[in-house]
């Protein structure tokens, strides 16, 4: 007995040009979606395996003060296999390297660190415990490149004089440090005391290191150790905590990254329900043969089913062989902007995608089987459905409701937020109705066009103004690409030019960032600066503290997911040490967009006003007139908000998350940060001046940091274009798909066009019109579309300024036009040159 | 006006397989010619060979002095266009077109001036203007086909090719169909090569062949 399944396999084995279209739509359309799903597990993987060795520890103890040695004896009591300990003490200051000198973390370690990992050196015979028995000191690599140092240099660190042993290559993170833009020097504690760097007032972090036989430390010890200690700014990590302060970056990265490639796949899948509906166009009589030969509805069913299922699963087995391959490449150069990966392709994650996109195809294809399989049997052997046109849309759009869910729930899983996954899928439905909407307007002013043309333009204009659903399924899969491979550069460009103007680095931005200062170096600070040309900008006070309740509510008691990112934020929001910082009048980076600025001095009665950031706020879920407590030093404080900030981060100038009404905190103990604005001509002179008279305190170069940060997006940038190109690749794959569906459905036209005396050339010329036409229409919407999300990204989400970056913008809408162009004469010459092809019509 | 002279044609598909065999045929102007034959036999074959869309294996075809062999494709096209009218079995009119864009497109390709009033006339001559801004979809098959019988002779050509110009259509219609083909051929002196299965069509023509054994006879 013949089988559904059977009878499909031999229907596509007489299909194959469908099936190779079918296949390879949905092969681009998910080697992105599975690179960045593999590239996430294995990068989630090393750093879970390797956790270890990047803290340096099993569990560490980290605190901006001493931990007295009774509180570190309790919270070892609760850890009874630690066998193992080492402390290690990180602070910054300024060192004179000979060419200039340069804000630089020194890391001070004791004889038994590192308790996991080892220290590589540019000199692979270095002993690192030469550190302990002489003057010696290890350097980053970087500050061999920047100042030319060498082994065996000296080195002024403090009072006391260093010989340089080696450049680090790789070391173990040793504690708690993502992302630093300062170079590392490592030194023994031994040494510490006869340089003086540690002076009153200086700010440094102390990570007690702990190995243990097999400890694994679970919410539960996490929750014990952090009761017995006395400090609330001191914090208890867990070695998995590496994995998330490693990898934030990429995991963000490629968490938007991920987006992306959903968009590859919505195009592809745009693609592929036109494929499909061209072949069951081909299949209708088929289809009627077969009912009338005795096959049932769920015959029918199955047979189309299995047809989609089997091209589901050869495609994404495609898409992972061509996966690995790309994992190979990129192997071999060695990764891409920094992007290196690590390990090996896991098939694991394969079968995930091969099941995804089997699901995904049946998703695109359900709706038109059903909606065939529907008809009545008589109505398969018409040219047209016996349907109503209104029916048949609603009913059709109905049943890819299905289909909207599943891209709903993969956009939200891939981005990790619920916002973001949420937005995401409205912006690119919305883009959808916005292009249907200017395809139906666009093929009626192109009729109307025609009426003033004639030739092969008018034969163009008419068949698209006429052919209008394949039109405009045409023009809104390549402006969707057009659309999404322009707001790439446009956002970044928004970002960008918040720090960047055309001569370089912002003008606006202040030139150093200063730390550890004290409020009596103001008045020396500012004549400094003024002898040298510059002039200071915010000096405001930073006292440190915890979060003890919302609305009466303990921080302990509030739970909530961790699933999605904005979980995430709201837990690193509550359970973080903060920074308070107290002043009478707004900043220029700030504006108040909730409630009122401070009413004036606390009196000393009354509610404590307190204004929050605005994201900030959202992360507590918190609004004006709400109550918080706070616990700084051992106090505890009763606040109101009375209002909510807008920030401009970009401005580098000192911002603050919370700042108190003036007349609550001035009697704790504060650190001063401050910013110094302007250009001088004697930068280095002014350097060396400050670290001479302020030796507790220190200066960043904001404009270095700035050009590192450009830099560092610059190389992310290149990840993100690539990205970018596949929604191009996919949605030319998708045009590629279109023109040959529209070559082999019009190539009864051209025959009888050729019958009736249209030249070669003429003929030629339409189907180039037609591509052309459609290409430049989708360039117009696709870069419109892209500048007003991009604004609206800008002004909405970011509230930055907006710009626009043209050159790219030109240069890409002349490329996707070319290559519509191109696709346009290219298809329709391997049709036109058999002339054997007109016979068919006599047939 | 056209003479076929000893014309052969074979295809290898991979053996050879002989469709036609020393064909001779000559059709002079206004001559209304019908030929018959069994399925297969080679008819189809016959016309695109007549309509410069085939070449034939052996033989000459000559048109006004003109032979088809020293003629590129892209002068066979232009000839074709200029001088040969065709009217299909399953009409085969531009989906997109209107009546009268689909009319008019023959005048169109060779930038004829007033080619639309021209179009307008013809649909008129078959009764079909009262429909010319209507699609294809929107038409009978009767009206699809006199509408491509309007285009067909839009231009004057000096030969027009029918297949089977009846052949989807119901007695009734395909009558009246035959009837305004005839007319038009005779009203234009316009010559007629008819293919048909239809005997009493067949004997409604000057010029009677039936095409049996790659041979054509005259009946």
């Amino acid at each position: 007995m013949l089988s559904p399944f059977s009878l499909a396999c031999s229907e596509l084995k007489g299909n194959r040009k469908f099936v190779y279209s079918f296949i390879l739509n949905l092969a681009i359309g998910l080697v992105g979606l599975i690179v960045l799903d593999q590239y996430k597990r294995l990068t989630s993987t090393e750093v879970s395996i390797k956790s270890k060795e990047l803290m340096g520890a099993d569990f560490l103890v980290v605190s901006r003060l001493e931990v007295p040695k009774s509180t570190q004896k309790r919270v070892e009591n609760i850890i009874p296999e630690t066998k193992q300990k080492t402390i290690k003490q990180t602070f910054f200051t300024m060192v004179d390297f000979g060419e200039d000198l340069h804000l630089t973390q020194i890391s001070v370690v004791e004889e038994n660190y590192p308790l996991y990992g080892n220290f590589i050196f540019e000199n692979k015979t270095f002993d690192f415990s030469r550190i302990h028995n002489e003057k010696v000191v290890v350097l980053s690599s970087e500050i061999r490149e920047q100042f030319q140092m060498s082994v065996g240099d000296i080195i002024e660190l403090g009072e006391s004089e260093f010989l340089v042993g080696g450049f680090i290559e790789e070391e173990p993170t040793g504690g708690v440090n993502a992302v630093s833009f300062a170079p590392k020097i490592y030194m023994s504690k031994k040494h510490l005391k006869e340089t003086e760097l540690v002076t009153r007032g200086s700010t440094s972090r102390y990570h007690y290191l702990y190995r243990c036989v097999s400890c694994e430390l679970g919410k539960s010890e996490i929750s014990q150790m952090k009761k017995v200690l006395d400090n609330p700014s001191t914090k208890i990590l867990g070695h998995q905590s590496a994995n998330e302060q490693t990898s934030r970056l990429y995991k963000y990265l490629s968490d938007y990254l991920s987006l992306c490639s959903l968009v590859a796949l919505i195009l592809s899948g745009v693609g592929l329900i036109y494929i499909f509906h061209s072949y069951l166009l081909r299949q209708r009589i088929s289809l009627g043969v077969l009912k009338s030969l005795g096959a049932d509805y769920y015959f029918c069913l199955k047979y189309l089913v299995w047809q989609v299922v089997i091209l589901g699963l050869i495609g994404t087995t495609l898409s992972v062989l061509v996966s690995m391959l790309c994992f190979m490449v990129i192997r071999t150069i060695g990764g891409i902007g920094g992007l290196v990966v690590p390990g090996v392709f896991h098939l694991s994650g394969s079968f995930l995608a091969i099941l995804l996109g089997v699901i995904l195809s049946l998703a695109w294809c359900m709706p038109l089987i059903t909606s065939f399989l529907s008809e009545k049997s008589s109505s398969l052997f018409q040219s047209e459905t016996l349907k109503s046109p209104k029916k048949r849309i609603s009913s059709f759009t109905l049943s890819y409701i299905p289909l909207f869910l599943i891209v709903t729930a993969l956009a939200i899983w891939q981005s990790n937020s619920w916002v973001v996954g949420s937005v995401f899928i409205a912006v690119s439905a919305l883009l959808f109705v916005f292009l249907y909407c200017c395809g139906v307007i666009a093929s009626r002013l192109i009729e109307l066009l025609a009426e003033y043309v004639n030739g092969p333009l008018r034969w163009s204009l008419l068949s698209l103004s006429r052919k209008r659903s394949r039109f405009i399924a045409t023009l809104i899969s390549l402006t969707f690409s057009v659309s999404f491979i322009n707001l790439i550069p446009q956002i970044r460009q928004n970002i960008l030019s918040e720090v960047k103007s055309k001569g370089g680095i912002s003008k606006d931005l202040p030139s150093y960032f200063l730390f550890d200062m004290q409020k009596e170096d103001y008045d020396d600070l500012s004549k400094m600066a003024n002898q040298h040309q510059l002039s200071m900008g915010v000096f405001a006070p930073m006292i440190q503290g915890r979060l003890l309740k919302i609305r009466d509510i303990g921080v302990e008691n509030i739970e909530n997911e961790e699933f999605s990112r904005e979980g995430q934020s709201a837990s690193w929001a509550r359970n973080r040490t903060y920074n308070f910082s107290y002043y009478s009048q707004l900043k220029k980076s700030e504006k108040i967009i909730e409630g009122e600025w401070f009413q004036g001095v606390y009196s000393g009665s009354g509610d404590i006003e307190i204004s929050l950031e605005r994201r900030f706020a959202k992360r507590l879920g918190v609004h004006v007139g709400d109550s918080l407590q706070f616990l700084i030093m051992d106090k505890k404080i009763n606040v109101v908000i009375t209002s909510i900030r807008h920030i401009q981060w970009t401005s580098f100038d000192p911002n603050f998350f919370v700042v108190f009404q003036p007349g609550v905190l001035e009697g704790f103990p504060s650190q001063y940060l401050g910013s110094i604005k302007g250009t001088s001509d004697s930068e280095k002179v002014f350097r060396k001046n400050f670290y001479k008279r302020f030796v507790g305190g220190a200066l960043l170069d904001v404009k270095k940091v700035v050009s590192r940060l450009i830099a560092l997006v610059t190389q992310l940038e290149k990840i993100i274009l690539a990205v970018g190109l596949l929604c191009l690749l996919s949605g030319f794959a998708v045009l590629i798909a279109i023109a040959y569906s529209k070559i082999y459905g019009d190539m009864k036209q051209m025959q009888l066009s050729k019958c009736i005396g249209m030249s070669f050339r003429q003929i030629r010329m339409q189907q180039i019109f037609e591509f052309g036409i459609t290409g430049l229409l989708a360039v117009m919407v696709g870069s419109m579309s892209s500048i007003l999300i991009s604004f609206g990204i800008s002004r909405i989400m970011i509230r930055n300024i907006f710009s626009v970056e043209l050159q790219l913008l030109v240069f890409l809408s002349a490329s996707v036009v070319f290559i519509a162009i191109f696709i346009g004469w290219w298809v329709s010459g391997r049709f036109l040159k058999q002339s054997k092809n007109a016979n068919h019509l006599f047939d | 006006m056209i003479k076929l002279t000893n014309i052969s044609k074979s295809y290898h598909n991979p053996e050879k397989i002989q469709i036609l065999e020393n064909i001779n045929l000559e059709v002079k102007k206004g001559d209304v010619c019908s030929i018959m034959g069994k399925s297969g036999s080679g008819k189809s074959t016959l016309l695109s060979l007549f309509a410069g869309l085939d070449v034939p294996s052996a033989g000459e075809i000559t048109f006004h002095q003109k032979n088809y062999r020293s003629m590129n494709e892209a002068q066979m096209t232009d000839f074709r266009g200029k001088h040969i009218g065709i009217v299909f079995q399953s009409f085969y009119l531009m989906p997109h077109l209107t009546a009268l864009e689909n009319c008019m497109l023959p005048l169109e390709i060779f930038g004829i001036d007033g080619a639309k009033d021209r179009a307008f006339e013809m649909l008129k001559a078959v009764e079909l203007d009262h429909r010319a801004s209507h699609f294809p979809s929107q038409m009978s098959g009767g009206e699809q086909q006199r509408v491509a019988i309007a285009r067909a002779i839009i231009h004057n050509p000096k030969l027009l090719l029918a297949d089977e110009p009846s052949g989807n259509l119901d007695e009734k219609t395909g009558l009246l169909v035959m009837d305004l083909l005839f007319k038009v051929c005779e009203q234009h002196e316009t010559a007629l090569i008819l293919v048909t299965h239809n005997k009493e069509l067949g004997d409604r023509c000057s010029l009677k062949y039936i095409l049996s054994d790659k041979n054509l006879e005259r009946v």
